[in-house]
């Protein structure tokens, strides 16, 4: 019998119960800081315009084309703010977005995601893509409310999936299973043209937002290269958050292996 | 140099080593040891010398594991992207890998006594011949250890893997022994180079990058990412204990996340039973007809996998027996 175990069983204890406290006091702070923010708003009007995301991602040296969001549990149930972060990142000029959550809670919220999209003021067509278990794509096209239908140049192009679970490593599977029956030599060509993702370019950011950090299987094949970050929760999640996981990206220097 | 090194912590190393182990510990640890050149420029020294810096570190890593409980370590030795640095590194690189592995051969006895199976994972075929055979013969030699496993990725990258698995189906349907629709996330899983070993809970990337660089896409999904800034050659004990105890925090999520996919598979493996039943039988399905399918599609698997094995086994065989 170890006589020490219980000292260190408390210890143990000790040092998460202090972890969570310090992180709760963390937590109210951003909380009140938040309030404050809500309060400013009502008075000022806050969102952010275009012209200052466009200025803002000028200053940038690259942006990346894809953007993936990875909702944790309970995250993917403010689907309002997950609009707010995509017309941030479709004003940066990102191209591509994909939603992901583990459970397919956005699958089933795709209603509302096109009505938020629909409400959010940005000037771009969103195709709203979901896939189902034979990859061919459920397709809706969303026009943001400013969009002007006389203006010469097309407006912008925005492509948005919806993932769960199944879109990563079972779209493997499937894929595997469909070109086992060909028998031919497999490639890497060949696999990614079996992919939920196809033409599109593989994710460069991934956020994940919620608490552990991990990509919870998100797109499995796709995020090779992909840069990760964090996010604590939506709801705290800050135009000025999303500007400093653009910088950080922006100031990667990828090698590809050399 | 050797592979097994030990040592003697400090009062203060082996407190905390003895508070981090009162709860879960990783059983599976994956390493991205980045940060080598870095290292040596900051030293001034040339890149091979941060890369031996880096194997000892590696070494030292494995000996903090063993005395925290961790009993797989997968590192990130050299990707297939690697072969791309200039010929002098890889060269370089080759040597050493050359040196480590007639080493590992010599002390034997010492990884019996410690338990200890190393594998390689990754495109042996894309080795120099004399690693290929260094490498097979390592293997082998401590193949029937099985206290703690080092998993070292050469020439190894995700897709790739995931591709060669990938074909591996497709020349068993091809050849009969599968159906096509036996193939599930499941079996494409257990056709990876990573078979017979669990997916890694705690994933480190050292030095301050935040990408996983083709390194276990596949296998990492529910594990807990640990990216620090410290350059691998620097990479102290008390990183890996701020890692566990990071992973400790997030545990019960990720563990809860992992189920819940693994039950998700299972649902989808006896609909595609059930579809499979509908399309032989016409509607007249019974639970018989779905059982004995399932048993069959079980017994196909199982002898498939054990083909699957026992090729591996006579392709280390071959190349350990090649003369130089």
């Amino acid at each position: 019998m170890d006589i020490l175990l219980p000292v260190f069983q408390l210890l143990y204890f000790v040092a998460h119960f202090l972890a969570s406290l310090a992180l709760s006091v963390i937590d109210t702070f951003h909380d009140l800081h938040h309030l404050l923010l809500r309060l400013y708003s009502f008075f000022v009007p806050t969102a952010i315009p275009a012209c200052r995301l466009q200025a803002d991602a000028a200053q940038l040296k690259k942006v990346p084309q894809h953007l993936g969001l990875v909702c944790v549990g309970q995250q993917a149930q403010h689907i309002a703010q997950l609009s707010t972060v995509i017309s941030w990142a479709v004003g940066y000029g990102i191209r591509f977005i994909s939603l992901y959550d583990a459970h397919g809670t956005l699958k089933h919220n795709r209603p509302v995601i096109l009505k938020a999209l629909q409400k959010s003021s940005s000037d771009a067509v969103y195709n709203v893509l979901s896939y189902d278990h034979s990859c061919s794509p459920e397709r809706d096209v969303i026009a943001g409310m400013s969009i002007k239908t006389d203006s010469d140049s097309p407006p912008q192009n925005i492509t948005v999936n919806l993932l769960s679970l199944e879109d990563g490593r079972g779209n493997l599977a499937s894929a595997a299973k469909i070109l086992s029956t060909t028998g031919c030599k497999i490639t890497m060509s060949l696999i990614e043209s079996h992919l939920v993702t196809r033409g599109q370019p593989d994710p460069d950011v991934v956020i994940t937002i919620g608490d552990p950090f991990a990509s919870l299987a998100f797109l499995p094949w796709q995020i090779r290269l992909s840069e990760f970050f964090v996010a604590p929760s939506l709801s705290r999640f800050e135009y000025s958050d999303f500007q400093t996981i653009l910088k950080k990206y922006s100031r990667c220097e990828q090698r590809f292996g050399k | 140099m050797t592979w097994i090194v030990e040592q003697d912590r400090t009062w203060a190393e082996w407190a905390a080593l003895r508070i981090l182990r009162v709860g879960p510990v990783p059983n599976h640890l994956a390493i991205i040891m980045d940060g080598n050149r870095r290292f040596a420029r900051k030293e001034h020294k040339d890149a091979l010398a941060g890369h031996t810096r880096g194997f000892h570190k590696l070494t030292e890593v494995l000996c903090w594991c063993r005395d925290l409980g961790i009993n797989e370590v997968t590192a990130y030795a050299f990707s297939i992207e690697n072969f791309k640095r200039s010929k002098q590194e890889v060269d370089g690189l080759m040597d050493l890998a050359a040196e480590k592995f007639a080493k590992l051969l010599e002390e034997k006895e010492k990884l019996e006594k410690h338990g200890v199976c190393i594998r390689v994972i990754g495109d042996l075929n894309l080795l120099p011949q004399r690693i290929k055979k260094l490498t097979g013969e390592a293997i082998l030699a401590t193949r029937h250890n099985t206290k703690c496993f080092l998993n070292l990725a050469l020439a190894y990258t995700s897709r790739d893997e995931i591709c060669s698995a990938m074909n591996e189906l497709s020349q068993g349907v091809a050849e009969g022994q599968l159906m096509t629709s036996d193939i599930s996330e499941e079996l494409l899983e257990k056709c990876l180079h990573t078979r017979g070993s669990r997916d890694p809970d705690l994933l480190v990337r050292t030095s301050g990058e935040v990408r996983l660089s083709d390194f276990l896409l596949w296998q990492s999904g529910f594990s807990c990412l640990f990216f620090t800034k410290v350059l691998w050659p620097e990479f102290t004990i008390w990183h890996l204990f701020g890692a566990v105890f990071y992973y400790q925090r997030h545990y019960h999520t990720l563990t809860a996340a992992r189920q819940e996919c693994l039950a998700l598979r299972q649902c989808m493996v006896e609909e595609s039973d059930i579809e499979c039943c509908h399309t032989k039988y016409g509607d007249k399905v019974s639970q018989e007809h779905i059982g004995a399918h399932a048993s069959a599609r079980k017994e196909r698997i199982e002898n498939f996998l054990a083909k699957l094995h026992e090729q591996k086994l006579y392709y280390l065989q071959q190349i350990s027996n090649t003369s130089d």
